[in-house]
């Protein structure tokens, strides 16, 4: 216990020191985070509420659809929370930091730095589904039966073994893919992505299958027998019995299984444990011998914009760069799967056809962000890691500067191709289509070039090895502004413009892109008043 | 071509560097030692414009590092102390890189390239990632990218960290023959053998040049510093 307090003190002075600079701006993104981890719980918990009360009209059916939405909801917190512990219990392995390979060096036991990780881990899933599942079962327990502090330990428990069945599981498959998967971390990421989200396609089948319609039209005695045969309410499915801890009398089948999980992850730990240095050492033992094909050089030589394609390779082969990029890209591809199905559904009813497209545009502007932030706002002071090779080369900060706007252009490039797709196969009327593709075009033509322009404003050239840092200065907290500033001013433009003549959405169109326009001209001015004060 | 006068840098109230008054000529091979915190690396970020000096002036074949920066950057090559970082390219690429940063043509930077990648054996590692790279070999890299475009003067901070016993005989070989070929170069060191190489000794003590010999087999370095 000795190493794991050691280890915590260790962590509490390194997130004082990290307030140590910037307090305002890091508190601004952190109360943001909380405010959005409250918002979304708020929001669920509200919509849960209004949905359990509306279904519980239908008293004994009422209560079976809830009982079966709540199981489905579990099975979908299981597949999440599996594939949150295996990508960060692999990460434990493949990338563990410098801190855990110095204590590796240590004579330090294995398994109390292990069990120290693992636990914070642990800690921040736990936390972050809690966020998701309380607020749904809250209200589920408010509407069909009492919330007794008996209930409210039952939700606490089924958290808790469900993190402790999907950790029991994923901790030992990425102790054993972790060794086989170093050097081709590329390939993995890809892998991985394809098959979580098939699985969660899968599950979604499961959940919803084909003979689900049928259950409208059942007679009472055919809908039991239909209602039954629901491959979710299959009882060797260990979530069935989970979720039953949460009805109003558990079956006793229910703490067994509770039991179960948490045996399976004792076990689990225990056989890991001891063995995490060792797995480290084999990992790095088995050194990198991945080679750059001559080709690509060649290639290099041909181009004319070094500094860009340099920016290029080094996102395409970093795999951390290349595997979030590629995670966000299969995010919204998924969500817009989701959203489509969904809306064969509510297309039905024409409502809500302005809302859920300023959603839809709300959310690619959120993905476009989330990866502008990474890649491109930082490509200016990130230069800074290499400044002695870099800024001891006969290049100007205008050539520097240039080269990234051109950077921040193929972005543009890839956002409004791939936004144009997903928005494409909404099922909106073609004069509305067309008014979304025109914003996002702007948007996302836009966007990324002011990203680079504030950026390169007051670049923390000091700071470049942090990005956590670059991205919660001033100038990370301006881009944001500005950012939803924008996405304010374009939702603005679909409310008012939607279904309308074709001239009110020019007229609307040609307004944002002008006020857009001054806003890049005014920053294009400030970046190169600047740049004489540029310090290394 | 080399030449600083009254180079001062200072950060708040401390003098990191102190009325520095240097002449490199043609053919010079210049060691600068001293023991650490002198001051050397400050002067060497100066003479290379990644520091602006607080007063005084530093020009780099006639050429202001402050008031004409890109003709100044073009007529040196500089090997840093940490070696190029760029995990993800491969040396190879870097060099090119480097090549095209320094506007060099296709043709004559393959030419270049083709030649320099005899100097020290690397040419196994020039496909893989830098990231892969012992740092001995990242050294060398730097030192082939600092020779690319054919500087006229060569900048190097502690440059045989890292490096093999024979590639150091190589490095003083190639110092020798480019100040031999009309170039200067300006190393700085804490190893007092290699220093050996060079034509003319500075020792920097507390921000300043307390001494300027010309090197002699009899130079006895240890009593310097």
């Amino acid at each position: 216990m000795n190493i794991f307090h050691t280890l915590l003190f260790a962590d509490i002075r390194q997130a004082k020191s990290w307030f140590a600079n910037h307090l305002l701006s890091k508190l601004v993104v952190i109360a943001s985070f909380i405010g959005l981890y409250v918002g979304i719980s708020w929001g669920l918990m509200r919509g849960a509420g209004s949905f359990f009360s509306f279904i519980s009209q239908y008293e004994a059916f009422g209560y079976e659809a809830a009982v079966y939405i709540i199981h489905a909801a579990i099975v979908l917190i299981v597949w999440l929370s599996f594939g949150s512990f295996f990508m960060l219990f692999s990460g434990m392995f493949l990338a563990p930091g410098s801190a855990s390979l110095y204590l590796n060096t240590l004579p330090v036991r294995s398994g109390s730095v292990f069990l120290y990780q693992m636990s914070k881990t642990m800690l921040g899933n736990i936390v972050l589904f809690s966020g998701i599942v309380i607020p749904v079962l809250w209200q589920y327990g408010v509407v069909f039966h009492a919330v007794t502090p008996l209930y409210s330990f039952h939700i606490f428990l089924l958290i808790l073994s469900l993190m402790c069945f999907c950790a029991a599981v994923a901790l030992p498959l990425a102790r054993v893919v972790a060794p086989f998967v170093c050097g081709k971390e590329y390939k993995t990421a890809i892998m991985t992505l394809l098959l979580f989200f098939s699985g969660m396609l899968a599950i979604m089948k499961t959940i919803f299958p084909p003979q689900m319609g049928e259950l409208f039209d059942a007679s009472p005695a055919a809908y039991r027998i239909l209602f039954d045969s629901l491959p979710l309410n299959s009882h060797v499915l260990p979530t069935y019995w989970i979720s039953r801890l949460l009805s109003a009398d558990p079956v006793p089948h229910a703490y067994f299984v509770v039991s179960i999980a948490a045996v399976i992850f004792l076990f689990s730990v225990l056989l890991v444990k001891d063995t995490y240095f060792s797995v480290l050492s084999a990992i790095r033992s088995r050194g990198r011998t991945g080679r750059i094909s001559q080709a690509t050089a060649e290639s290099l030589l041909r181009v004319s914009r070094p500094l860009m394609l340099k920016d290029i390779l080094m996102v395409l082969r970093n795999p951390a760069e290349s595997g979030y990029g590629l995670f966000l890209f299969s995010v919204a591809v998924f969500f817009f799967v989701f959203l489509r199905i969904g809306m064969t559904h509510i297309a039905r009813y024409g409502v809500f056809r302005a809302e859920i497209a300023m959603f839809a545009f709300s959310w690619i502007i959120f993905f476009a962000v989330a990866a502008l932030l990474r890649f491109v706002f930082p490509a200016v002071s990130m230069e800074a890691v290499n400044a002695r090779s870099l800024f001891t080369q006969p290049v100007s900060w205008k050539t520097l500067y240039r080269s990234k706007k051109v950077y921040s252009l193929l972005y543009s490039v890839i956002l409004i191709a791939l936004s144009w797709i997903l928005l494409a196969v909404m099922p909106f009327e073609i004069s509305n289509i067309s008014l979304l593709l025109f914003l996002s075009g702007i948007m996302l033509l836009l966007l990324p070039v002011i990203m680079i322009q504030i950026g390169s404003i007051s670049p923390k050239l000091d700071a470049a090895a942090s990005p956590e840092v670059l991205s919660t200065n001033a100038m990370g907290m301006s881009a944001l502004g500005v950012t939803v500033a924008m996405t304010v001013l374009a939702l603005f433009v679909i409310k008012n413009s939607w279904d309308s003549d074709q001239v009110t959405m020019v007229r609307f169109g040609l307004g944002l892109l002008l006020v857009l326009g001054a806003v890049t001209a005014c920053l294009e001015l400030l970046v190169y008043r600047s740049m004489n004060r540029w310090k290394i | 071509m080399i030449h600083t006068e009254h180079l001062t840098k200072t950060f708040g109230k401390f003098t990191a560097v102190e009325d520095i008054n240097l002449d490199i000529k043609a053919g010079d091979i210049y060691a600068l030692i001293g023991p650490n915190g002198a001051g050397k690396t400050t002067l060497v970020k100066m003479l290379t414009g990644l520091l602006e000096p607080s007063s005084g002036t530093a020009s780099i074949a006639g050429f202001n590092i402050r008031t004409h920066p890109v003709h100044a950057k073009t007529a040196f090559g500089y090997v840093p102390d940490d070696p190029p970082g760029y995990e993800f390219l491969s040396g190879m690429e870097f060099l090119i890189f480097t090549g095209r940063l320094r506007g060099m043509k296709d043709s004559s930077l393959t030419h270049r390239i083709g030649e320099l990648k005899h100097i020290f054996p690397v040419a196994d590692s020039l496909y893989k990632p830098m990231g892969e790279y012992s740092r001995g070999v990242k050294q060398k890299i730097a030192i082939l990218a600092a020779l690319l475009s054919r500087p006229r003067v060569l900048i190097v901070d502690e440059p045989i960290v890292g490096l093999d016993p024979p590639a150091i005989n190589t490095f003083s070989d190639i110092l020798r023959h480019f100040a031999a070929g009309g170039g200067s170069v300006l190393f700085v060191t804490h190893i007092l053998e290699f220093a050996r190489v060079a034509t003319r000794v500075g020792v920097m003590k507390e921000g300043k040049i307390v001494r300027e010999e010309k090197m002699t087999k009899t130079l006895h370095l240890e009593s310097l510093v």
